[in-house]
């Protein structure tokens, strides 16, 4: 599962630029949370359409870190892109205040569709695409909220494992502290990746590579990295297919959208 | 002979964008002192197609494919197209030549799986039918995943083919590390079935992006000794230029007489006995 970081970003920058000329546009917007893949994805877009058309969105909480936000400025910064800093607080706990609860996760998802939904204004506001940031460990695990983070209009590294991200965001110059920050959704006090998931990122990419990627079968799997990991795993695999789909709609007519209604995304753009 | 790889990215559906592109660069091709130019697969059309295929589809009278060969006064050219016939559509390429079409090879060979879901929307063909052309020699004509298949060269090798016209959309694919793998499977195969089949093979690759699908580009041709003779950039735009010598066909044909030693007689009665034993 090596890659060569120079020729992904290269592939990556000029993917960026082709899908946003087709539509016609200059200008990307990446929500920066201070993170490794929002990072990484904003280095891309910069070099891609230059730091006058790439747009950071930074949307903190009362209980995101305090470092996210000064990660994220620094970043900000160096790459020399226009940005707006949105606090969600008050929309969030407004809409909680009628519908309280202590649920994290609803809480979580709550404020990822409401980041999602300051992106989707401000791309209308400056002619912009979304950039999406969802890395292919949590688009495999599902480990993302539905019309939330997981939404976007095009993804540069969503065919990228978590640790391949970090080779490609290392060779791209993200600064130390990022690279080595523990990855987080930062949606509560505490919260990472690795705790919520019950795995490691280098152990959960080696055995999605050889499920997914390499097809090995599920038993060989199994005996090098333990049946309850390895069964954990294809569980949230399967479970969490829905998020990567479009709606399921019941077939009555002979063309059914999604189904036997086929064009390329990029039909006639 | 100059022979030109023109390694463009169509737009999917464009036809008409597409066909301009197409005269944009056999005007550039014929300044770079081009006397012929090969684009990739459904150059066109673009790849990713799905339901679109009937409507790009071209067929004898319709304008774009009178276009096509209005083109060809300004040089002769290879190209793939949607190729309509009894309600069929075909993945299909033709060398054009002076205001005429003088071959179509239909793709015999269409990749279904993984990414691929050809035969869902065209009509297999049949044949692999060499062409002679008064400059160009005996030409072989194979569309991607027909050249993936040894034995569609074989078969223009008995036929004493001189040029093997390869053109492909082939999306770049698997970790790279000094490049793409899918990129190196190509040339691979070039490297065997120029030198031993003692043929020119020119092989275009297509770039741009359909639906997320990057193409590799990285197009090339081998001599009949099997040297690499052109090999274009990986995954952008380019056009390069070879040179194409009866006297190197002779040269590697008398350094290895691959095609006079070959038997043909004994492959056909073993594929005969093979397919007679179910």
């Amino acid at each position: 599962m090596r890659i060569n970081p120079e020729i992904v970003e290269k592939l990556a920058v000029n993917f960026i630029r082709t899908e946003l000329s087709r539509i016609g546009m200059r200008k990307g917007i990446v929500g920066l949370s201070g993170g490794l893949d929002s990072t990484t994805v904003l280095y891309l877009l910069t070099r891609a359409v230059g730091p006058e058309n790439a747009v950071a969105v930074i949307m903190p909480h009362r209980v995101s870190s305090p470092s996210s936000v000064e990660d994220a400025m620094d970043v900000v910064k160096t790459l020399g892109v226009k940005h707006y800093l949105v606090d969600i607080t008050p929309m969030v706990e407004a809409y909680f205040e009628k519908m309280p609860t202590d649920n994290k996760v609803l809480r979580g998802n709550k404020m990822a569709r409401e980041r999602m939904s300051i992106l989707y204004d401000i791309s209308a506001r400056e002619g912009g695409l979304v950039i999406g940031t969802s890395n292919k460990s949590e688009i495999l695990l599902g480990y993302g909220t539905i019309f939330g983070d997981l939404a976007s209009a095009i993804n540069p590294i969503g065919d990228l494992y978590k640790t391949q991200v970090r080779v490609l965001a290392k060779h791209l110059g993200v600064p130390e502290k990022i690279l080595r920050k523990k990855p987080s959704a930062d949606l509560w006090v505490g919260q990472t990746d690795e705790g919520e998931l019950g795995i490691t990122y280098e152990e959960a990419d080696r055995i999605l590579y050889e499920l997914v990627d390499l097809r090995k079968p599920v038993e060989e799997v199994e005996r090098s990295y333990g049946k309850e990991k390895v069964r954990g795993i294809l569980d949230k695999i399967y479970k969490n297919h829905f998020k990567r789909l479009p709606p399921q709609i019941l077939k009555i007519s002979t063309r059914t959208v999604g189904r036997d209604f086929l064009y390329s995304r990029d039909v006639l753009t | 002979m100059n022979i030109a790889i023109a390694q463009m990215g169509p737009a999917v559906g464009k036809v008409e964008e597409n066909l301009s592109k197409h005269l944009e660069l056999l005007k550039k091709a014929k300044d770079m002192g081009a006397e012929v130019v090969i684009f990739p697969e459904l150059a066109l059309t673009g790849y990713e197609l799905y339901d679109l295929v009937p409507d790009v589809a071209i067929k004898e009278g319709h304008p774009i494919m009178e276009k096509l060969k209005e083109a060809s006064r300004i040089l002769p050219f290879f190209t793939g197209f949607v190729l309509e016939e009894d309600d069929l559509f075909f993945n299909a390429a033709g060398f054009f030549r002076e205001g005429k079409l003088v071959h179509i090879h239909r793709k015999v060979f269409l990749p279904n799986y993984s990414m691929f879901e050809e035969k869902r929307f065209f009509a297999e063909g049949d044949r692999f039918r060499a062409f002679y052309d008064g400059k160009l020699g005996r030409v072989g004509i194979l569309i991607c995943y027909d050249y993936l298949h040894p034995s569609s060269s074989y078969v223009y090798f008995l036929q004493k083919v001189d040029l093997l016209v390869v053109l492909s959309a082939s999306p770049a694919r698997g970790y790279p590390q000094d490049g793409f793998p899918s990129i190196a499977m190509w040339e691979n195969m070039s490297k065997v079935v120029s030198k031993h089949f003692t043929v020119y093979v020119a092989y275009a690759n297509r770039v741009g992006f359909d639906g997320g699908m990057a193409f590799g580009g990285g197009s090339h041709a081998y001599s009949p000794t099997g040297e690499e003779i052109l090999r274009l950039k990986d995954l952008e735009e380019d056009l390069g230029i070879f040179t194409y010598e009866r006297k190197e066909l002779r040269r590697a044909r008398v350094l290895f007489p691959a095609l006079r030693d070959e038997r043909p007689r004994v492959i056909y009665r073993e594929i005969r006995r093979i397919l007679n034993e179910d």
